[in-house]
């Protein structure tokens, strides 16, 4: 799969970004224009369970968001990572400081 | 020792004032006399904590009599000082009136000093019967303190004067500052030692003398020091917030905790003691409530310091440079209310020359003159005009300096290095409503300095107008930055090892780099990563931090502070999100050593002859730009480099380039790949592991590739 393809549910208020596909060089500005449109909005949810790859690109757009949510004073968080997104996450070595829960309920 | 101590407290702080004054004063007018101020508070508190001593049994008591004497006329010697020092500070009067003082001073201090010192009309004795000194006051004491009073009233008055008189502002800041601390020190010295008496002559309370002396000395150095406008609204608006938070919650609640307290006490100690505890927990929550409602409109936080580096940081390079150059001036001119703005970049060819000038105000400034010796010197990145009229640091190049502030209408010069040399200059204007800038004009000038920093690295390097006419501008831009920040290396060329690293860049369109830095014959600082994100920004961020890193490397020598410091640059000065995953090494080759720090580089790895493998040495690794200080995370490594060994480093892209089934190229593959190539040399290692990562991928690229090999010798020489 080499489309990004992100689904946008109002969820009670939350907003949730499901993100299918690879974030990389070509994909991550779609990925960068809606995650920060909806950390400006409302708490946020990104379901990243079928993100194929995941480049520095977007591993800077999670951090914009996680300073944006401090700034506006919404949630945000990312929803079940694939292993691969995970893996990404990880190799910053400050994966236990992004705001990862195993399903929405958490979140 | 009860409050004597005072006096040895206050003593190291008489010194540094005096030192301070003496090393950073040159030039200014006044720095004698204020030097000469703190010399004698100095040794007027020595003298006092020595007073203390000899009062102790098996001391001669005259002795200690002789040094209490001998304090009063330094505090005598002090207050001539200060009357002196209002002719000659902020600036001197005429000639013939600060010799007319110091003809009516001497005398007056000398007789004074010599009767305080050497008679019975100041002090009769002295003695402590426990902790306190006791001093037995002499018929003409009140003389000596009342007639200190009025030469400081005296000099306070002239002060006055003078800050109502004065046209500059900072000058009338400054008389106004030595007025205060004038009349708050030795009003504090006057009550001390001449109004709170016991009524037998004997006062204890003046050993709270040398608080009041030092009091006088600080402000009176801070007074002489200072060079930049007060922004007096936001220290009133901030005492106003503190103010308001003692009286809405403080005073009540004090006054509630104590009431409760009573009130319980008399039932039960421990249920006061509960009750105090939970009354000022309450306090707290209250005040917080206070603090986050209310305190930040009432102090000085609603300014424009982070909308305007919010907006500063937002500007799009892409745009070209026209557009930046229109934007960076309208969020300037918004916030700080001018009209003009000077831009000057160095053009390479030995001059600062203005490119950006929309109200007129043009100057050229010729590298090696005196004026640009002085700013590279000088290392300060912001200079405001009143600080060019007063401040001893301009003394040489005064005129100069003026006539550049004047060329270019600016009232503020924020001035931008590129490691020792001055790469560009922003001259902002006067503001219309005719007020200065203040220090917290400056402190946000100093807080914006990094964006500034890559607007003008982005006018020197960036923004030439054969480039701009590009068609697929960005893609060309961004090329360009990438060739131009590889060609600039200290490629290691050692009789030891032999090196060689390759970096390709996927559709021009990345930030990838790698660094090296000769610093001697047998060591190189070495740096290789990735900054985050993707195009001319990436590009862009890579070439600035690059940049910065070998502006930090002249300046700082611990290697963790290095880091630190490029971490802190990241996160306060490069656009959120932005991070750099890479490697920071020093090469020792006379140690046959390689120290490094992991900052997330993906793959660093050793071969071994005597195990004939490769070792994973990278170990655990932190990105820069994620944490604001990223130093407890940071763990320097050492890796002995034997003979035969191999050091290899990788960036994502080399490992993470899949084929069309999905496989990633990884670890294992590229340790394959050099394995076979061993008995090569380093630069056809990294070519033929570059091109079985491209069979590999089927000749695809998605992200930047950057692979560093470097081959010890297999014979140490020497």
């Amino acid at each position: 799969m080499t489309q990004l393809d992100i689904t946008v549910h109002n969820d009670h208020h939350r907003l949730l970004l499901s993100v299918s596909g690879p974030i990389n060089s070509y994909t991550f500005t779609d990925f960068q224009e809606k995650v920060y449109k909806a950390i400006a909005q409302a708490d946020t949810a990104v379901d990243m369970e079928h993100v194929t790859a995941l480049s520095s690109a977007g591993i800077g757009v999670i951090m914009t968001a996680m300073e944006d949510a401090e700034t506006t004073g919404h949630g945000f968080a990312i929803v079940n990572p694939s292993e691969v997104a995970k893996l990404a996450i990880d190799s910053t070595g400050f994966g236990d400081r992004f705001p990862i829960v195993k399903n929405l309920k958490l979140a | 020792m009860g409050l004597t101590i005072i006096a040895f407290i206050s003593l190291p702080g008489f010194i540094a004032l005096f030192i301070l004054t003496m090393r950073r004063g040159r030039g200014s007018p006044g720095r004698g006399i204020v030097a000469a101020i703190s010399a004698a508070l100095a040794a007027y508190s020595l003298l006092q904590g020595l007073v203390f001593i000899l009062t102790g049994a098996g001391f001669r008591q005259n002795d200690a009599l002789l040094l209490e004497r001998l304090s009063g006329s330094l505090i005598v010697a002090t207050h001539i000082f200060l009357f002196l020092l209002a002719f000659d500070f902020p600036t001197p009067l005429h000639p013939y009136l600060r010799r007319l003082a110091w003809v009516v001073a001497v005398p007056v201090a000398l007789t004074a000093a010599y009767d305080a010192a050497f008679s019975f009309d100041y002090i009769v004795s002295v003695y402590r019967p426990w902790t306190t000194i006791f001093r037995i006051e002499g018929r003409y004491y009140n003389i000596f303190v009342f007639g200190d009073a009025l030469i400081a009233a005296i000099a306070v008055a002239i002060f006055g004067i003078r800050a109502l008189a004065a046209k500059n502002r900072v000058q009338r800041q400054k008389a106004a500052l030595a007025a205060a601390f004038i009349l708050a020190g030795c009003a504090l010295i006057f009550i001390s030692t001449g109004l709170l008496s016991t009524g037998q002559a004997k006062r204890p309370s003046y050993v709270f003398a040398p608080a009041g002396a030092l009091l006088l000395a600080i402000g009176v150095a801070f007074a002489f020091r200072i060079s930049r406008l007060f922004d007096w609204r936001a220290i009133g608006k901030t005492i106003t917030g503190y103010a308001a938070l003692f009286a809405v919650v403080g005073l009540p609640m004090g006054l509630a905790t104590a009431g409760l307290a009573a009130l319980a006490d008399d039932v039960s100690p421990v249920m006061a003691a509960i009750l105090s505890v939970l009354a000022f927990v309450g306090a707290c929550l209250l005040g917080k409530l206070f603090f986050d409602r209310f305190f930040a409109r009432l102090s000085a936080r609603g300014d424009y310091r982070e909308r305007l580096e919010s907006d500063l940081a937002r500007i799009d390079l892409a745009q070209g440079r026209d557009a930046v150059l229109a934007e960076v001036y309208g969020h300037l001119a918004r916030d700080l209310d001018f009209k003009d703005l000077c831009v000057l970049i160095d053009d390479d060819q030995g001059f600062l020359r203005t490119v950006y000038a929309p109200t007129g105000g043009r100057a050229t400034v010729e590298r090696g003159s005196q004026l640009s010796e002085l700013l590279e010197k000088s290392g300060s990145n912001v200079i405001l005009k009143s600080e060019a009229e007063s401040a001893a640091d301009y003394s040489a190049v005064r005129s100069e300096l003026l006539e550049l502030f004047e060329a270019l209408k600016a009232e503020a010069l924020i001035v931008v290095f590129e490691g020792r040399r001055t790469m560009g200059l922003f001259a902002l204007g006067a503001r219309s409503t005719g007020a200065e800038y203040t220090s917290y004009d400056y402190d946000t000038f100093k807080a914006i300095y990094g964006k500034l920093f890559v607007i003008a690295y982005y006018l020197k390097n960036i923004a030439r107008e054969s480039i701009m006419t590009t068609v697929d501008r960005e893609i060309a831009l961004s090329d360009q930055i990438i060739r131009f920040a590889l060609e600039k290396v200290d490629r290691i060329e050692h009789p030891k090892a032999d090196a060689a690293w390759l970096a390709k860049s996927a559709r021009s369109l990345g930030g990838d780099f790698i660094d090296f830095v000769r610093l001697s014959q047998d060591r190189w600082f070495f740096v290789m990563g990735d900054v985050s994100g993707k195009g001319l920004s990436a590009s862009m961020n890579m070439l600035i931090l690059k940049s910065m890193i070998r502006t930090f490397l002249r300046v700082e020598k611990d290697f963790v502070s290095l880091v630190a410091r490029v971490n802190s640059f990241i996160k306060e000065n490069l656009p959120k999100g932005t991070f750099f995953a890479g490697v920071f090494g020093y090469l020792d080759f006379s140690k046959d050593a390689f120290y490094y720090i992991n900052c997330g580089v993906p793959e660093l790895m050793l071969y071994t002859p005597s195990f004939d493998t490769f070792i994973d040495v990278q170990g655990e690794g932190r990105i820069l730009g994620f944490v604001k200080d990223v130093r407890p995370y940071l763990k320097p490594r050492k890796l002995a480099l034997a003979p035969g060994s191999a050091l290899v480093a990788a960036t994502d892209g080399m490992l993470d380039s899949e084929n069309l089934r999905g496989e990633r190229f990884g670890k294992e593959r590229l340790a394959r790949s050099i394995h076979e190539r061993l008995s090569l040399s380093s630069a056809e290692i990294v070519a033929g592991s570059l091109e079985d990562m491209l069979t590999f991928t089927d000749r695809r690229q998605e992200d930047d590739v950057t692979l560093f090999v470097m081959k010890l010798n297999p014979r140490s020489v020497t």
